[in-house]
């Protein structure tokens, strides 16, 4: 049987356009899984309110993909929707347990759609397309500079990420990941954490973190 | 079997039978694999995504293996879902519209049950997004075995052997719609076919499939675009779409109602699809051939067709090719029938 060689990598980890200083603090993770990782993590300071930058946009669709796991950005924001495919697509939400629903309608290739982001903080979005149910991705609406997009795609236990250019006063870490049970602590200046990372009462794996 | 149908069925396995040993690689050897190694690939059950990531036991998976033969599952006890998925017919029942436990022909054509582990949505039109939504649907439709849930679980609780089954599996010998539908999905999630020619092609072997079935691969991946909607290691991308069929049924629509979903059926996957005939969902084409003919004039009714659907220009060769290629992606696979649990009483249930 083929083995299937993954990639560990590391999307987006931003934040350092508002690096000022260079005594500004750094937050360094890694996540360890025992078995299957999840398809995406989002960590971020939810205690900073300056504004999220949309990162990894737009969201766009080829080869049946689309082109980032997760996007981020905050109330207002819109986001575009491209099709750079050589095939029909189509980009809906239906979160019935927000009430958050749109659909854009079809993509033909080359054309591209925008939706805002008009829910609740904190809240992330699946979206997918309706005629390749495989597809999907998701949207977060923070409103934090300080946040960290990962992309779990390998067969290393290990992936790291880290957060630089923290203001020491921002200290809320939370960790979303779909279908898991998200994180939210507080971590200062010198802590180091190991969060045992859940779903359905099961341990999935670890989150190992510190700050300097 | 007709003849004209065992003459295809031979001539379309032929495609998996050894080539004559070569005396010097072919020279489009290299390019074929190249082909082969950038698109395909044999089945890997990491992949698999069990619920709460956890795999069944064989307790369970034997527990499913018996649901799934045993004809009381339906009301009148004269089908169980090996009636209509039937190992010996490629785990469909070779006829176009299988009739269901009270006689009466269903709307769509039964499919084929192979590789399921890795399927994201299920049925012709997608309305179900699990193996276990799945599994209990059959059981209870009017059309098919026709029997209530709450009646099939006081059918099993009466039966001793079940409640020792059950308690084996999960712990306690409770049966439920839950456990029901778990262990006949568990059941489904092991029927893999990852051993076809074309695997031990991919795994290395040169001669494990036959120069035609090469140049079908190529045509598959090019000329004929099939790989546009049967890509993947299971040959299909779970996508839904019209391709022309001449056909009444709305399809996808009913579940999601927008206009390019009117008519559209889910891609089904290619492994050991040569055993599953007749094909697409309406079981109106009987053989693998006709299949390929059908998509080379590009569909029959092209009202709301996929873009993806256009005529190929195949020749006779590419033709025969392709049907090749698709023979070199079947392997038998035996699933033992398991021992049923006795009957240790008759009950008459009467439905309410």
């Amino acid at each position: 049987m083929n083995t299937i060689k993954l990639k560990t990598f590391v999307v987006a980890v931003f934040a350092s356009w508002i690096t000022p200083l260079l005594s500004a603090g750094e937050i360094s993770g890694t996540f360890v899984f025992e078995s299957r990782k999840p398809f995406v993590a989002l960590v971020y300071l939810a205690d900073d309110k300056s504004g999220a930058k949309e990162i990894c946009g737009p969201l766009d669709q080829k080869n049946k993909e689309f082109s980032s796991r997760l996007i981020i950005g905050r109330e207002g924001s819109e986001i575009n929707f491209k099709n750079s495919d050589e095939m029909n697509h189509n980009i809906f939400a239906n979160d019935t347990r927000k009430g958050i629903q749109f659909d854009v309608g079809l993509l033909s290739p080359g054309s591209e759609s925008n939706a805002t982001i008009n829910w609740e903080e904190g809240h992330v979005v699946r979206v997918g397309c309706k005629i390749h149910p495989k597809m999907r991705s998701y949207i977060a609406n923070i409103n934090s500079s300080y946040a960290a997009i990962i992309e779990f795609d390998s067969e290393d236990p290990e992936t790291t990420f880290t957060i630089s250019g923290l203001p020491d006063d921002v200290k809320e870490i939370v960790v979303w990941f779909p279908r898991m049970e998200n994180l939210s602590f507080v971590l200062s200046k010198g802590d180091s954490k190991n969060m045992d990372i859940i779903r359905n009462d099961r341990k999935y794996g670890e989150l190992i973190i510190s700050r300097i | 079997m007709t003849p004209k149908r065992f003459l295809l069925t031979l001539f379309a396995l032929s495609g998996a039978l050894h080539s004559p040993p070569l005396p010097v690689l072919f020279a489009g050897d290299q390019g074929y694999r190249e082909i082969a190694e950038k698109h395909f690939s044999v089945p890997d059950t990491f992949d698999i995504e069990y619920p709460d990531d956890l795999e069944p036991s064989e307790e369970v998976v034997e527990l499913g293996s018996m649901l799934f033969f045993d004809n009381r599952l339906s009301f009148n006890e004269s089908q169980s879902c090996a009636t209509c998925h039937n190992p010996d017919h490629g785990l469909s029942d070779g006829i176009r519209f299988s009739l269901g436990a009270t006689g009466k022909p269903v709307e769509r054509n039964t499919p084929h049950l192979y590789n399921l582990a890795w399927n994201q949505v299920f049925f012709w039109d997608g309305r179900a997004a699990s193996l276990e939504e799945q599994a209990l649907a059959p059981i209870e439709a009017e059309a098919e075995m026709n029997m209530p849930i709450d009646i099939l679980v006081d059918r099993l609780k009466s039966i001793s052997g079940y409640r020792e089954v059950f308690e084996k599996a999960y712990g306690d010998d409770s049966i439920t719609p839950d456990r029901i539908a778990a262990a006949l999905a568990s059941f489904q999630r092991e029927i893999i076919v990852d051993n076809t020619p074309f695997d031990s092609y991919l795994n290395g072997n040169d001669n494990a499939i036959s120069l035609a079935a090469k140049r079908g691969m190529a045509l598959f991946v090019d000329k004929a675009a099939c790989i546009k909607c049967h890509d993947g290691a299971n040959f299909t991308d779970n996508s839904f779409h019209n391709i022309g069929l001449k056909s009444e049924d709305i399809g996808r629509k009913a579940i999601v109602d927008i206009p390019i979903l009117n008519k559209a059926f889910k891609v089904p996957g290619l492994r050991n699809i040569l055993f599953s005939a007749p094909y697409m969902h309406d079981g109106s084409i009987g053989t693998l051939e006709e299949v390929v003919r059908f998509y080379n004039r590009g569909g029959d009714d092209t009202e709301n067709i996929s873009s993806l659907i256009k005529p190929l220009h195949l020749n006779e060769d590419e033709i025969r090719d392709l049907v090749a290629f698709l023979g070199a992606i079947n392997k038998p696979l035996e699933i033992p029938r398991p021992n049923l649990p006795e009957p240790n009483s008759i009950k008459f249930v009467t439905k309410k």
